[in-house]
């Protein structure tokens, strides 16, 4: 378990490494920040000026150097257009959006695990059939399609939830659904199909066989053993969710999240922002990937072993 | 349990929308800071207004003459100085009472700027002003280089608003002098002396203006004024149906039926004083000889695009004038036509060769940006010209292979040296990027433009300078766009032609509110 956790924790910094460095200079091809932040109308000594004002006349590799040095400092400079701290800028939108991503994985998780064992169990009635079906359209429907017919049904013509913003609990039906359709709808035929194979094994004939009765089955053996593989998807979806899910969905619901704050950044090319959320972004995606690693080896031994034999 | 629910959230709405000294507006662009000086953005125009005050106001409500701001009279007493008695009793949101002492700070962190943001500002619009300084007797002058003969344009400004000195430098480090740090700050808390003052702003999301109790003039007709952004059109527009706003800015030509259709709600709009432009880069091997761009200009059919793009609501002008500009509006010029016969016989003067000229536009930057270029490239190709639209996300102004671009020349303020004359002076941002030309002939004109005393020789060298213009083009004002704001119907609010684009103007006199 000590060599399996060591590994991880050398592949965690590489990655960091990788994206920092990404991001870097990723940001710096598309353009100089100052033409952004100043806008139309600059004239070329006055660009000159602003370049230096906001730390970009170095040559990049210097810029570079600079910046390693602050992130092992624990500096990660000021936004170019708030002029205060980037990780006072990014932490007041983690919070919306942390509520945002875990209201969709809360109704995911309630909703997709009993229906996907429900279609599994009852594979040939019609109400199991009409879960897939369901399912199928949702994973079809892209969360910004979906987003807009709520607000167009609910805010539009009923008028009767709220828009725009975050202020009551009102405000998160729409944005949560919107964000947690396509999770719901992937996570149903996942567990549907890992039920089906639970449902195969062997183990079962036992468990009948001892007497079990059906409610029985499912909650005690099947459940368990669908956890194992609904795990290390849900994992996946956990990631694409804080990587990149919320972002037009922030945008259409205009809620203060980390989404809306990279897109701004990403178009006045405010780099520092930038950087600093790629980074925390990465932090998070990689930290939840070796939780859920870490996870799954203790669910299931096999993994463990694996690990050691290498 | 559905009706209760739903009850439940019907409540919280009404709840939301109750309060009847509130004015509630959804914006679609918030700024991350908020500094009247160094700002001249589309975003931050805005806001300033309701907040901060400049020395000579305008009579924005009626004649939008010149009429006294925080100075109750001035008088020029020389070409070259103008004196300011100031209002007694005007008080900064913060408490402290103004003095001769912060109106001279005020403008002089412009006319000699430590904070490299407003050396922007300083270079390309009060490059003439020299300093500010106080009388004995608490009158405050204001001296310029040459002969001013706009002071009171200049001077009515929002980057020449007052701040307050003492709360400014107090800010970050030594209270008593002006850092960069100082001046940072003051764009994230920002005081001044107008009739709301700005209780609560997070930057790129919301503010907050609550009536100041001891303005100086008439009293705000609102208690509080919520500006939040909600970046995306349907948001808007649906936020302002439920009536979780009362209005909405940022309307496009097609999405005024969202609004109109409703009979609660309306809509006000304009031609706004900003002109989408195309412009050309003299300097760049296949564009040198002025045939050919003009060529490139003769053949674009701008009340065409007006008509398929703005539903020509929008204003297609004969040379870069405006109306706001009063006595020196000249729309008699004729600089920009269409004619594609002219523009063919050209090129074949020129000798064109069917090179590609490379059009660059923003994917979505300016309403309307791409879908004119591609326009715009089929009315090249009925001239014969190979045209290429080269969507970019970055400023391409500054760049040597630049070709040909979209970019706007907005009203900085209401003369063409607002306008044209920001944009396209000598040495101003056109020529210092290389794409843009000025030789003796175009300097000295633009001289008598800029200083001559009477608006007469003011006008006739402005004429001068589209004769150049129309010669030897750079640029072609494509339209004026229009823009519409959206509102509850029982609000009257209209944007106002003596101010700046995007002005949200909540004072007294300028909005009714709505009667509940």
């Amino acid at each position: 378990m000590l060599s399996f956790l060591s590994m991880r924790l050398v592949k965690l910094v590489v990655t960091l490494f990788v994206v920092i460095t990404l991001v870097f200079f990723a940001t710096r091809l598309s353009g100089n920040a100052i033409d952004f932040i100043a806008g139309e109308g600059l004239d070329a000594q006055s660009r000159s000026e602003l370049i230096a004002y906001y730390g970009l006349r170095e040559d990049i590799l210097t810029q570079y150097w600079r910046y390693l040095r602050g992130i092992v400092e624990g500096e990660f400079g000021l936004s170019f257009t708030e002029r205060r701290p980037v990780t006072q800028v990014f932490w007041e939108r983690v919070g919306p959006t942390l509520q945002l991503i875990g209201g969709a994985i809360l109704l995911t998780l309630v909703v997709a695990v009993p229906a996907g064992i429900f279609a599994a169990v009852r594979r040939r009635d019609a109400s199991a059939q009409g879960v897939m079906t369901l399912a199928f359209l949702g994973y079809a429907t892209p969360n910004f399609v979906l987003a807009t017919l709520l607000l167009l049904v609910f805010s539009y013509w009923l008028q009767i939830l709220p828009s725009a913003g975050n202020g009551t609990w009102a405000h998160y039906l729409m944005p949560v659904t919107a964000l947690s359709l396509t999770y719901i709808a992937a996570l149903i035929r996942y567990t549907r199909n890992a039920t089906l194979d639970v449902l195969g094994q062997d183990y079962l004939r036992t468990a009948r066989a001892k007497g079990l009765s059906e409610r029985e089955v499912v909650i005690r053996h099947v459940l368990r053993n669908t956890l194992i593989t609904v795990l290390s998807v849900f994992g996946l979806m956990v990631t694409a969710l804080v990587s990149s899910g919320a972002v037009v969905i922030e945008s259409i619901f205009s809620w203060r999240g980390i989404g809306d704050l990279l897109v701004r950044a990403a178009i006045r090319r405010d780099y520092p922002v930038l950087q600093f959320g790629v980074l925390a972004v990465a932090v998070a995606v990689v930290t939840i990937n070796t939780l859920i690693d870490i996870a799954y080896a203790w669910v299931d031994p096999r993994v463990r072993l694996g690990a050691r034999l290498t | 349990m559905k009706r209760v629910l739903l009850g439940a959230i019907a409540a919280v709405l009404a709840v939301q929308s109750a309060s009847a000294q509130e004015l509630r507006v959804g914006v679609q662009n918030m700024n991350n800071y908020l500094d009247p000086g160094s700002d001249h953005s589309n975003a931050g125009s805005q806001y300033y207004y309701n907040s901060f005050d400049t020395l000579i106001d305008r009579d924005h409500g009626g004649s939008g003459d010149f009429v006294p701001g925080l100075a109750t009279e001035w008088e020029i007493v020389s070409p070259q100085m103008i004196e300011f008695t100031l209002r007694e009793g005007v008080r900064f949101h913060d408490g402290s009472e103004m003095t001769a002492e912060d109106v001279v700070f005020s403008l002089n962190r412009m006319f000699s700027p430590t904070y490299p943001p407003y050396l922007v500002r300083k270079r390309d619009r009060l490059d003439n002003f020299t300093r500010a300084e106080a009388t004995e007797d608490g009158k405050v002058r204001v001296y310029t280089a040459r002969p001013e003969p706009i002071f009171e344009t200049l001077l009515s400004m929002q980057q020449t608003m007052i701040v307050p000195k003492g709360y400014l430098m107090g800010l970050t480090g030594h209270p008593e002098v002006d850092e960069v740090g100082d001046y940072e700050a003051f764009g994230l808390a920002p005081v001044g002396t107008g009739p709301y003052r700005i209780a609560e702003f997070v930057p790129g999301e919301r503010i907050v203006y609550e009536r100041f109790d001891d303005f100086w003039g008439e009293p705000a007709p609102y208690e509080r004024v919520v500006a939040t952004r909600i970046p995306e059109t349907v948001s808007r527009v649906t936020a302002l149906r439920s009536g979780e706003v009362d209005m909405i800015t940022n309307l496009a030509p097609d999405q005024l039926d969202l609004v109109d259709g409703d009979p609660n709600l309306k809509t006000a709009g304009s031609v706004t004083p900003l002109f989408h432009v195309m412009i050309m880069n003299v300097n760049h091997p296949e564009l040198e000889d002025p045939r050919i761009r003009r060529a490139l200009s003769l053949a674009i059919d701008r009340d065409l695009l007006n008509e398929s793009l703005w539903k020509g609501m929008a204003e297609v002008p004969s040379t870069h004038t405006m109306e706001e500009f009063g006595e020196l509006y000249m729309p008699e010029l004729e600089t920009f036509r269409y004619d594609p016969e002219e523009a063919r016989r050209l090129l074949e003067e020129a000798g064109y060769d069917g090179a590609t000229i490379t059009y660059d536009t923003h994917s979505a930057y300016y309403t309307n940006g791409l879908l004119a270029a591609q326009a715009i490239m089929e009315m090249w190709d009925a001239v014969g010209v190979n045209g290429e639209i080269n969507v970019t996300e970055s400023w391409t102004t500054c760049v040597p292979e630049m070709m040909t671009r979209n970019w706007s020349n907005p009203m900085y303020f209401a003369d063409p040296f607002g306008s044209f004359g920001v944009m396209w002076g000598p040495g101003g941002p056109s020529e210092s990027c290389d794409r843009f030309n000025t030789d003796e002939a175009y300097q000295e004109t633009w001289e008598r433009f800029r200083f001559s005393e009477t608006v007469e020789e003011r006008r006739a060298a402005y004429a001068e300078l589209m004769e150049f213009i129309e010669q030897d083009p750079p640029v072609l004002p494509l339209y004026r766009p229009y823009e519409a704001w959206g509102m509850q119907a029982d609000i009257d609010w209209e944007p106002l032609p003596s101010h700046i684009p995007y002005v949200l103007d909540f004072r007294a006199g300028r909005i009714t509110p709505a009667a509940n």
